[in-house]
Formats: C-alpha cells, sequence, structure tokens
C-alpha cells in the first residue's frame, strides 16, 4: 500500500513538473513583462511629472501643485518597484545615483539658489547628484515633512520653479535612456549593442554577462536579497537609531512628501513581482516556479512571507496621520518598524539559506 | 618618451665615462687565513696584480653593495566636530586613532656614486584579508573577509646616479615630486604639524610620487634645476573633495601611461634642511590614461605651479607655499564622469573646478634646548576658484584652516605633535568646526641631522 502510495505520490510530481515553467520562460517573462515593463511604465511616469511641473511653472496655483504632486507620486512607484533588479544599464550607466540619491543637499541645493546663475537642464546636470532626482523635485514640490506633507504654491519662488522645471527634465532624460538602454542599446559607446533585455533573456556561453540561465536566476535571487536588505537595515533601520533619542529625520526617503511607506513597500512589492512573476495585470511564471519543483510549501511560504512584509510596513503608519518619519519617533510606532525589519531579515535569510540552494538543485 | 631615453644614454655615457677617469687600484681580499701562507687575491684593476695589503679575517670590509636603513612613524589621536548629515548640521564630536604611518626607508649603495632608495609605507595599520570557513553559514563556503583597512605601499624606489663632476643626478624609477612642501618635507622631524601640508590633499595628490625618470643638476650659487618626464594622472578618478589628487594612479596593478607629464623645479638652497626657496611646475594631460576611453575626448591637461620656501634663522622659521593648479575642460570631464558605473561612480562628486588654489603660511619658533617648535599656521584652499561650462562654484570646498600647536623632540628621534585647527568653509549656514591632535612618532632619520 506505501508502496503504491510512492508511485502515485511520483506520477502527480511527474505531471505537475511536466507543466511547471521552464527556466527559458521565467526569464523571458520575468525580462520582458516585469522589468523591461516597469522601466516603460516609468519613462512614461517622469514624462508626465516633467510636463506637470512645466504646467505648474507656466500657471502656479494649488491645483496646478496638487497635480505635480500626484504626478511625482505616481512616477515613484515604478521606480520603487525597480528596486529588486537594479543590475544592467541603471548601474552601469550610473543611473541609478541621478534619479534617487538621498539625503538630498539642501545646503548646496539653497546655495546654487543665491546665486546669480541662470537654472538650465545642462546646469543640473553638471551638479552632484544629491541635487537632482526624485529628492529635490520632492523637497521643491512637497511641504517640510515635519509637520505638513504639502506647502501654498504661493510659496513657490521664480527660481524654484525654474530648478523644478530643469530636474524634471532631466529626470525624464534619464529614465527615457534606461528604458532606451533595455530595449534597444544597453551601451551608449557601442552602437551594435543590442538592448539589455535580449542580453538578459539569452543566456549562453556567447553572452558577455550571462554564461547559464543559472547565472541569470541568480541575478534575480540576489537582486531581491539585495533590496530586502536595504529597507530592513537601511532605509528603516538608519533613521530608527538605537532609540528615540537617537532617530534621524534627515536619514528618511521621501520625508517631504510622507512617501517613505509607500516607497518601501514598493520596494518589497519588486521582490513579489520579481518572485512570482506578477507586474500589474501581466501574470506569468517567476522565481517561484523554479523554487515549486524543488520544495512547493517553501515556495507558497515565501509568497506569503514577502506579503506579509508588506502588510507589516504599511502597519507602521501612524494612526494619527503622518509617515514613517512621524512613527519613528514614537515608542509603538519604533515597535511596529521592529517587527517589520525582523520579518524583512528573516525574509533574507529564507532567500539566501533556502531560496538560492534550489537554483543548483 | 625618446628624448627622455637620449637623455638617459647620454648621461649613462657621460657616467661611464667619468667612472674610467676615476678608477683606482682596490683590491679585496675575499678569504684569507692568518695560518695560510697564500691568501687568494682578486683584483680589479687593469694591471698586474700587486698586493696592496694583507689582512686578518676581521680586518676585511665588503665595500659595495652597502644598505643602509632608516625609518620613521607615528600614532594619532584625535577629537574633531563632524555633522551626523548634510541636513544636521548641529556639529557633533568624534574621537579617534589611527596607527597614521609606519615607513621603511633604505638605500643599497652600489657604487659611491649610485644607489637605489626605495621607502615601504604601512599606513594605518596595514591590510589584512582571511579565508573563513563555516559549515553552517552560506553552505559550506569558503569565504574571504577583509579584517583590517589600511595600505602597504612601496611609497618610493628608485636607481640614482650621480654625476660628481657636473654635479648632476639621475633618478630612475618612482620617486618624489618636487612640487609641494607636502611632497618635498618627508620627515616628520621637518615639520612641527602632524602632516606637512593639512590641505594638500584636498587638491592634489598628497605625497606625490610618479614613475619615469628625473634629472637634478646643481648651478652655482645654490641653485638647483630639476626636470622629470614621469606617469600622468587620470582624470577618471578626479573628484570634487580631491580635485586632481584622485588621478593618482594607484587603484590598479598597472599604471596607464598614454599620457606623461613633466615637471620643472628650481631651488634656491634647500628646502629640506629649512634653507631654501623654490619655483616648480607640473603639466600633463590626463584624458588617455582613462580606462573608459570613449567617455571623453577632448584634453584634460593639469597644470599646477608652485612658490614654496623653508626657512630657518636662529630658531625662527617660516614655511610657505603658493600653489595654483589649472584643469582643461573640466566640465567635459565632470559629465563624462558623472556616468561611470560600479565601483568608479562618483555620486555626488562628479563636478570640478578649472582652476584651483591653495596658500599655506607657517612661522615657527625652535627653543632648541628642550627641543620645543612652537607654530602658528594658516592655510586656505579653493578647488572651484574658476569653473567651465554650466558647472557652478561650490563654496563648501573654499576651505581655510587655522592652527596651532608644538612639537616636542624629547629624544633625539622621538617626538610629541599636539595641534589644534578650526576650519571654515565659505559654504553659508555650514558651521565652523575644529580639531585636535595629539601625535606620537619617531623619526630614526633625525640622528643624520
Amino acid at each position: 500500500m506505501k508502496a503504491l502510495k510512492m508511485m502515485l505520490a511520483a506520477v502527480a510530481f511527474a505531471g505537475a513538473t511536466a507543466q511547471a515553467a521552464t527556466n527559458k520562460e521565467i526569464i523571458n517573462h520575468v525580462s520582458y513583462n516585469v522589468i523591461l515593463a516597469t522601466y516603460n511604465d516609468l519613462a512614461a511616469k517622469t514624462a508626465e511629472l516633467s510636463a506637470a511641473v512645466d504646467a505648474l511653472a507656466a500657471n502656479t496655483n494649488q491645483e496646478n501643485l496638487d497635480k505635480a504632486q500626484a504626478a511625482w507620486r505616481a512616477a515613484r512607484i515604478p521606480w520603487e518597484s525597480s528596486e529588486s533588479f537594479l543590475f544592467g544599464p541603471v548601474d552601469s550607466l550610473g543611473i541609478d545615483p541621478l534619479l534617487d540619491t538621498w539625503p538630498l543637499n539642501k545646503l548646496d541645493l539653497d546655495s546654487v539658489m543665491s546665486s546669480n546663475r541662470k537654472i538650465t537642464v545642462d546646469l543640473v546636470r553638471a551638479l552632484g547628484t544629491n541635487l537632482q532626482g526624485f529628492h529635490t523635485l520632492e523637497y521643491l514640490l512637497f511641504g517640510d515633512g515635519k509637520v505638513t506633507n504639502t506647502k501654498p504654491a504661493a510659496s513657490l519662488t521664480a527660481k524654484q520653479l525654474e530648478y523644478l522645471k530643469a530636474s524634471a527634465q532631466l529626470l525624464a532624460e534619464h529614465t527615457a535612456e534606461l528604458a532606451h538602454a533595455w530595449t534597444t542599446n544597453y551601451d551608449p559607446e557601442n552602437p551594435a549593442a543590442p538592448g539589455y533585455v535580449k542580453v538578459i533573456s539569452t543566456p549562453g556561453l556567447n553572452n558577455e554577462f550571462y554564461s547559464s540561465e543559472r547565472a541569470v536566476m541568480e541575478e534575480f535571487v540576489q537582486g531581491m536579497m539585495g533590496i530586502v536588505d536595504e529597507v530592513a537595515n537601511g532605509k528603516m533601520s538608519d533613521p530608527m537609531g538605537a532609540d528615540i533619542g537617537s532617530a534621524n529625520m534627515a536619514l528618511v526617503e521621501s520625508p517631504f512628501a510622507w512617501n517613505s511607506l509607500k516607497d518601501f513597500q514598493h520596494n518589497i512589492r519588486s521582490v513579489y513581482s520579481i518572485y512570482t512573476g506578477h507586474y500589474k495585470n501581466s501574470k506569468g511564471p517567476g522565481v517561484k516556479a523554479l523554487v515549486e519543483k524543488v520544495d512547493a510549501s517553501l515556495a507558497a511560504r515565501v509568497e506569503a512571507d514577502i506579503l506579509n512584509c508588506m502588510a507589516l510596513i504599511e502597519a507602521i503608519r501612524p494612526a494619527n496621520g503622518g509617515d514613517f518619519g512621524q512613527a519613528i519617533f514614537t515608542k509603538d510606532g519604533r515597535a511596529r518598524t521592529q517587527t517589520a525589519i525582523d520579518a524583512l531579515n528573516a525574509l533574507h535569510a529564507t532567500l539566501e539559506s533556502e531560496v538560492l540552494p534550489t537554483l543548483d538543485m | 618618451m625618446k628624448w627622455a631615453l637620449a637623455l638617459i644614454f647620454a648621461m649613462s655615457s657621460a657616467a661611464q665615462a667619468q667612472e674610467k677617469t676615476t678608477t683606482t687600484t682596490t683590491t679585496v681580499i675575499q678569504s684569507t687565513s692568518t695560518t695560510e701562507n697564500t691568501p687568494k687575491i682578486e683584483t680589479k684593476a687593469e694591471e698586474a696584480p700587486v698586493l696592496t695589503q694583507v689582512a686578518t679575517v676581521t680586518e676585511v670590509k665588503k665595500e659595495y653593495p652597502q644598505f643602509e636603513f632608516t625609518s620613521y612613524g607615528y600614532i594619532s589621536f584625535s577629537q574633531a566636530e563632524t555633522f551626523k548629515t548634510v541636513q544636521n548640521l548641529d556639529p557633533i564630536v568624534r574621537r579617534s586613532m589611527d596607527l597614521a604611518e609606519f615607513a621603511f626607508e633604505g638605500e643599497y649603495k652600489l657604487t659611491d656614486s649610485s644607489k637605489i632608495e626605495f621607502e615601504v609605507e604601512i599606513e594605518h595599520g596595514g591590510v589584512g584579508t582571511t579565508i573563513e570557513f563555516d559549515p553552517f553559514e552560506e553552505f559550506g563556503e569558503f569565504e574571504q573577509e577583509i579584517e583590517k583597512g589600511g595600505e602597504v605601499v612601496l611609497h618610493e624606489i628608485y636607481y640614482k646616479k650621480d654625476f660628481k663632476k657636473t654635479d648632476t643626478a639621475v633618478r630612475i624609477g618612482k620617486f618624489p615630486l618636487f612640487i609641494s612642501l607636502g611632497s618635498v618635507l618627508t620627515k616628520p622631524h621637518k615639520y612641527p604639524t602632524i602632516l606637512a601640508s593639512d590641505l594638500e590633499g584636498r587638491m592634489m595628490p598628497l605625497g606625490w610620487t610618479e614613475t619615469g625618470v628625473g634629472l637634478e643638476q646643481k648651478i652655482k650659487y645654490g641653485f638647483t634645476a630639476r626636470a622629470a618626464l614621469v606617469n600622468g594622472l587620470n582624470s577618471e578618478f578626479f573628484r570634487t573633495y580631491s580635485w586632481v589628487g584622485g588621478g593618482y594612479q594607484r587603484h590598479f596593478e598597472s599604471m596607464n601611461a598614454d599620457n606623461l607629464a613633466t615637471v620643472f623645479s628650481l631651488e634656491w638652497g634647500n628646502i629640506s634642511k629649512g634653507t631654501g626657496i623654490a619655483y616648480a611646475q607640473y603639466a600633463g594631460d590626463s584624458t588617455d590614461n582613462r580606462y573608459k576611453v570613449d567617455k571623453l575626448k577632448v584634453p584634460a591637461e593639469v597644470r599646477i605651479t608652485t612658490v614654496m620656501g623653508n626657512y630657518k634663522w636662529k630658531g625662527i622659521g617660516i614655511a610657505a607655499e603658493y600653489i595654483e593648479g589649472s584643469l582643461d575642460n573640466s566640465d567635459k570631464v565632470s559629465a563624462a564622469n558623472a556616468t561611470l558605473g560600479g565601483l568608479a561612480k562618483p555620486k555626488a562628486f562628479a563636478p570640478l573646478g578649472h582652476k584651483a588654489k591653495l596658500e599655506s603660511v607657517q612661522l615657527s619658533y625652535d627653543w632648541e634646548t628642550p627641543g620645543l617648535v612652537f607654530f602658528l599656521k594658516a592655510e586656505h584652499v579653493n578647488t572651484f576658484a574658476d569653473v567651465q561650462g554650466s558647472i557652478v562654484k561650490n563654496p563648501r570646498y573654499d576651505v581655510s584652516r587655522r592652527s596651532g600647536g608644538f612639537m616636542w623632540m624629547w629624544d633625539t628621534a622621538a617626538f610629541m605633535k599636539v595641534q589644534y585647527a578650526r576650519d571654515k568653509t565659505e559654504l553659508e549656514g555650514l558651521p565652523e568646526t575644529y580639531q585636535a591632535n595629539v601625535a606620537f612618532g619617531f623619526d630614526l632619520s633625525a640622528f643624520e641631522k
């Protein structure tokens, strides 16, 4: 009887694996329908942000400021949702720091504002990375981040509007360059180089970067591990400090817009996308399909852990308003933050010690 | 390059000619015994062997090569104000200790007119890596761990040939550039401050040595002229906080030498001994030494001009320098560097000034009996003295430092240095900060005073 059960189980397993996605299918789906789709969204949303900022500069009123703020938040979603795959052109072309350097250097920004230089795209381009990108726009569009996350449109100066326009245009330019690198040409110095999506989706001995499907799968898993670690031990842990007295608002990412918790959630959402292959309406095989072949219960557990981490991050939000930057200054907010950090570190350990080895099984 | 090779050839020919005219009969007894009747004799003379001396074993002295050795080093303790982040400008105080430097300097004398000099420096306690193995972590993999930051560096190694008849010297190898007080006053007992120049490192390589060939010629009336052809800088690593200093090629095993640089100087007296003044000039392109050769297609010539002096009279000393530098196409270099990836990513530090300036004056009084030297020093550096294109002058890199303190040489070669400094930048809103340093060290070269 026992032997019969084992045979049935073996047949069932064989049937299941016969239908499971191959590594090639996983890589194709993730590369085109998750990563490339995210970068295309990013380019589109930052172009919309630039247009919204232009409209604000042309007609500075509260309605247009609200629209520009909404456009900033919308552009933030695909960017933060890309942080589990910060490999390829976003790294090799040095685009990441141009988009998302934090903390913003307010001191130098004030110095530029007080100079008599005309603010142009080229001028902002020549400044340090901590004077351009998402957080410079955030600083100028939103409130002080301490007591409010908005401001009256009338408080925007002509110089600030000039800087906003130049920064938004530059941001859109960089994200367009990033999308182009993935779709068309990953190396501007070599016009014959294909889009990076082709490179990553066709591993093999002739591939300069990925000699095997395993190498691509490891890139995916290492990317997931990297952002889980950064959210837990960098983005959340650093500003929290050892106690309330050492909590540091200046280290909080996206504090002016009170968008920190959304940022963190989208970071983990990007882990979910790589893992499950789900991005917006697109569904297909992700890393989970590979893990399932080895250990179905582990595959399900990891998915549940990822969703749990996102829920725990949302739970940090203070009931009486504010965001992460306010939560770390309250005892219960810190406790909720610590719970999320612990869960993220546990997820990281699972990815490292249980998911990563499945690549070799 | 051709002229350098021709120069070396000409100098070595001249050297040989000088050697021939000064050859004398020398006899070296390789092995001898007082109980043997006939000692074995080897001769270098062209004439028939002549026994000029019969000696016992204890009297035999091997003339060349001779090895001489000296060493110096120091440990420092500091307390300094700094900031948590750029958005939090209430200064906090941090303390640190640093096994800052330990150097071995040796020379092999090959003849009475030629030698090989070298210096090995162990900075910040050296470096260290280990391989670890833990079967419960990382699936039982061997892991390489960095155990200690720091540096072990062959700071200089060169062959030096003196041509005594013409008062000429040639250096071949890696040698200090005669371009600033920081690269001329290399021994700690020669300056009372903890570093020879505190702010030079914000503008150019500190203690700058390069590989190449150098010629030194003593002229009448106490003048010395120097010329060198050396390896150029790499503009890929120029950064806002150190201007062209980061281009000092130490990142890779070999140095790119597609661009060379020239260094000329004229010294009157001897700056190293506290009796001289000098004018020096460095010039060299830095574009072709980049690794990413296609990112920059315009020249990035670096020119540095220095006037410096170090003079002591009846215990009163003055050491001063003025350095002015320029970087061609600094805006285009900044733009090319801004898009570097990976470890070369400059992050917020890509913008570069077109012109940089440094002024430094130090007054000192040497109270000889207890071995105390008191000093006051004022320095100023601005690496955005002028800009090109869309680069903005950044007042954070316009820095003034005032310091005072003393050096106490309580033994011939052991010293304690105390220095208190205040830094101020021209960036509005950035508070002035202080740092207090104490250093203990030794300098065996002080015995040679």
